[in-house]
């Protein structure tokens, strides 16, 4: 047992957030109310070495472990929201199965260039009428000599219309309930495929969003990712590492929000003193600071126990709700505490607001991890 | 960083959980809780477990426990079910009473008084708060005065766990009165229960952790001898009190994560037994969501918890970290205490389960030790730096 982060771990943080103050932060509001993929963000993480984390060297990608990764996460959430969600789902939801489960071929194909900052990927399970219910999916993949089609739609697909390249989930098989999904690669230049406009939405603005639609879409036998069959698995997989992700999503906001307050509250006097000096403030920053450091030791147990084989699934889905749940109510405070200049876009905490609340939302909401939770506990304690 | 225990961690563990469960457990009854009985039986079985001297080193009859195993035995305590009252005394005894000596004593004081706590033929308790001050030192009203070769102590302590059945006690008087900052100006003392004008007030009724005794303590012209002071003159207070809120925010606190987890347990077989609508009401998302809840509480305070057991064991700094862990970890316990009650319908507002006797203990901890609203001043302190 040791809870100190390591030399390396600490000067990667350093580095990284100093990085991250430079480039990606000071671009943030920008990012928001531009609404397209920040592709300056994305090249300039890449010559940092973010994008390549995880990824085979051979490929360009860069080893760092469990726990570095996740403060990585946290820390382009902490400067950028929108920017972690849109490279995340690039390099992550994206580029995670695509390096565990896709052919040689295709990772030396796409791999570099999302290292590199060049291409970009989008992952698609959710549907317009279906999320976490992934039995109840309605995009089909018929099998063809000459490969598959594929006919339906996505929905709420980040990256869906600046993607270079898609993963797709299709049912193969529409009778073997979880056993018929299959994971598919669509490039966008194919037939029949077609991304919809960037969805109008309340934060993450600077992640475009859209839905997704597949007619006749004929593809090679090579863009199928693992076998046939085997696509809810794939999925599952994904959102394993998906939910740490979202921890850190979570825990940087918060972090965000907590670093903004303490400033403001320092700064801003009324009744002749600064307001850090009253009680309710008091109250509300160490409320901050506890579900701060509350998420930042699970999140970080979860990627250690991930690494480690040890995780259960209720850690990952603990360390999810708690640290979404937890920026909800830190961005919250936040805006409190600056009161008429929190609702002003004048300061970030606006943007934390709107950014936050998609945690307890995507890669699973609050009721399916606490679903998740329940189920495991009930097996473990009275099974 | 590195989550795990040692095999020898998790084997320590699962022996304290089941001598919890086969020694302590079946020592409580109902009469003694509503009777305020202390639970003797339990305390000697604790003493030859070696509980009682649990981080006192070897030579002093301790087993040089590590704060990180301590926190793991009173955890299991905790998991096994183990009465609130009693791990209540555990701690103001073994952590409050005996770690200031132990960290801060004479030679002299360590071989006098750790063996007989270790084994627990004398029991301990820490003095701090008056019926006119808690966590404001600066109303403390007793005082001591030095004469000859002796001090002489006047004022009176309350809410002092193990008051009535403690033969040592670690005891906070002003020794200068115009030190400013007040703090700079209290010194700290032992005091055996059996020195001239020491008495023992009345036994307090309370709430919950009733089978731990508490009382009022008077010291009436209260004689010891000068080398009963602890620590160095007029900064006994410091000392004790940074010493102290380390490790009573974890060890102390251990006991309230085991009882997370126990009462998570006990309410997830309910939950399973208990039928309504033809299913067992576990099946209901509406009691998933509270087991689920209680899970996160527990995910969420474990870490906090050995997080600062583990800078204990290192030697880094804790008091915000301590502050951290106790605001969440205690009010943690009253809310999963409160649904565990809930999940247990009328059988959970009824004494017929000792989840009504759960709902009553942990309110202390929100109290205890500096309450919330104390550490979050602290907390919003030390992150704001003013």
């Amino acid at each position: 047992m040791d809870f100190r982060l390591t030399d390396d771990q600490r000067t990667f943080k350093e580095s990284f957030r100093r990085f991250l103050s430079e480039t990606v932060a000071p671009r943030a509001a920008d990012v928001d109310r531009a609404g397209v993929f920040p592709h300056a963000n994305y090249k300039d993480l890449a010559g940092f070495g973010y994008n390549g984390i995880g990824h085979p060297e051979e490929f360009g990608g860069t080893t760092l472990d469990a726990v570095a990764t996740v403060i990585a996460q946290e820390e382009l959430a902490r400067a950028c929201a929108s920017s972690f969600l849109s490279i995340g789902a690039s390099v992550g939801l994206f580029g995670v199965p695509l390096r565990s489960f896709a052919s040689r071929e295709m990772q030396s194909e796409i791999i570099p260039g999302l290292v590199k900052g060049e291409l970009v990927g989008a992952w698609a399970l959710t549907e317009p009428h279906c999320g976490t219910d992934a039995v109840a999916m309605k995009t089909r993949a018929r099998k063809t000599d000459k490969g598959w089609v594929l006919n339906g739609s996505k929905m709420f697909i980040t990256n869906g219309n600046c993607a270079d390249w898609v993963m797709v989930a299709a049912k193969t098989d529409p009778d073997a309930g979880h056993a018929g999904v299959s994971m598919f690669l669509v490039h966008k230049d194919t037939p029949g495929f077609e991304a919809g406009p960037s969805l109008e939405k309340l934060g993450c603005r600077g992640s475009p969003t859209s839905g997704l639609f597949f007619e006749d879409c004929e593809i090679p036998d090579e863009w199928l990712v693992g076998p046939p069959g085997q696509g809810f698995l794939l999925a599952m997989k994904t959102l394993e590492s998906g939910r740490v992700g979202m921890a850190a999503f979570g825990l940087g906001i918060a972090q965000a929000a907590l670093d903004a307050s303490l400033k403001y509250a320092r700064e801003r006097t009324a009744f002749g003193k600064p307001i850090i000096k009253f009680q309710p403030v008091h109250f509300k920053l160490a409320d901050m600071h506890v579900a701060v450091e509350g998420a930042r030791l699970l999140a970080y147990r979860a990627a250690w126990a991930a690494a480690s084989g040890t995780a259960s699934q209720s850690l990952y889905s603990a360390a999810k709700l708690f640290a979404t749940e937890a920026a909800v109510r830190c961005t919250d405070m936040a805006i409190q505490i600056h009161g008429g200049y929190g609702y002003m876009a004048e300061y970030p905490v606006e943007r934390y607001y709107r950014d936050a609340r998609l945690g307890p939302i995507g890669e699973g909401t609050s009721e399916i991890q606490r679903s998740l939770i329940a189920r495991e506990t009930i097996a473990e304690l009275a099974g | 960083m590195d989550f795990s225990f040692t095999d020898e961690h998790r084997e320590f563990a699962a022996v304290v959980e089941r001598f919890g469960r086969e020694q302590l457990v079946p020592n409580w009854s109902q009469d003694a809780d509503d009777g305020n009985v202390f639970l003797q039986a339990s305390w000697d079985a604790m003493g030859e477990m070696g509980l009682l001297g649990l981080p006192y080193p070897e030579e002093y009859g301790g087993s040089a426990a590590s704060a990180v195993m301590t926190c793991l035995a009173g955890e299991a305590l905790g998991r096994a079910g183990v009465d609130a009252g009693t791990t209540l005394s555990w701690g103001a005894h073994t952590i409050l009473c005996g770690v200031p000596i132990w960290k801060m004593g004479t030679e002299a004081q360590k071989r006098r008084y750790l063996p007989k706590l270790a084994t627990g033929e004398w029991i301990g308790g820490f003095c701090l708060t008056e019926p006119g001050s808690g966590s404001d030192a600066a109303g403390m009203a007793t005082r001591a005065v030095r004469d000859g070769d002796e001090w002489v102590l006047d004022g009176s302590k309350t809410w002092i766990t193990n008051g009535p059945t403690g033969r040592v006690f670690i005891v906070t008087a002003v020794t200068d009165p115009d030190a400013v900052p007040t703090s700079l100006g209290i010194s700290t003392f032992i005091v055996d229960a059996d020195s001239p004008g020491f008495r023992v007030g009345r036994k307090l009724d309370k709430l919950g952790c009733r089978t731990s005794p508490t009382s009022e303590l008077f010291f009436e012209g209260c004689r010891i001898p000068a080398d009963a002071l602890l620590g160095p003159e007029n900064m006994g207070f410091v000392l004790v009190a940074k010493l102290i809120l380390g490790w009573e925010r974890t060890c102390l606190l251990a006991p309230a994560l085991g009882g997370l987890w126990h009462g998570l347990e006990t309410a997830t077989k309910y939950a399973m037994e208990r039928k309504q609508f033809g299913r067992p009401i576990g099946k209901f998302q509406a009691i998933q969501e509270k087991l689920a809840n209680m899970r996160v509480d527990y995910e969420v305070s474990w870490g906090l918890l050995y997080n600062v057991a583990d800078r204990l064991d290192r030697d880094l700094p804790v008091l915000t970290e301590a502050a951290t862990l106790k605001t969440f970890l205690s009010e943690a316990s009253v809310r999963h205490a409160e649904e565990v009650v809930q999940i247990h319908g009328g059988y959970g507002f009824s004494k017929e389960y000792l989840v009504e006797r759960a709902y009553r203990d942990a309110k202390l901890a929100t109290i205890g030790a500096g309450t919330s609203e104390i550490q979050r001043g602290l907390i919003a302190r030390a992150i704001g730096g003013f």
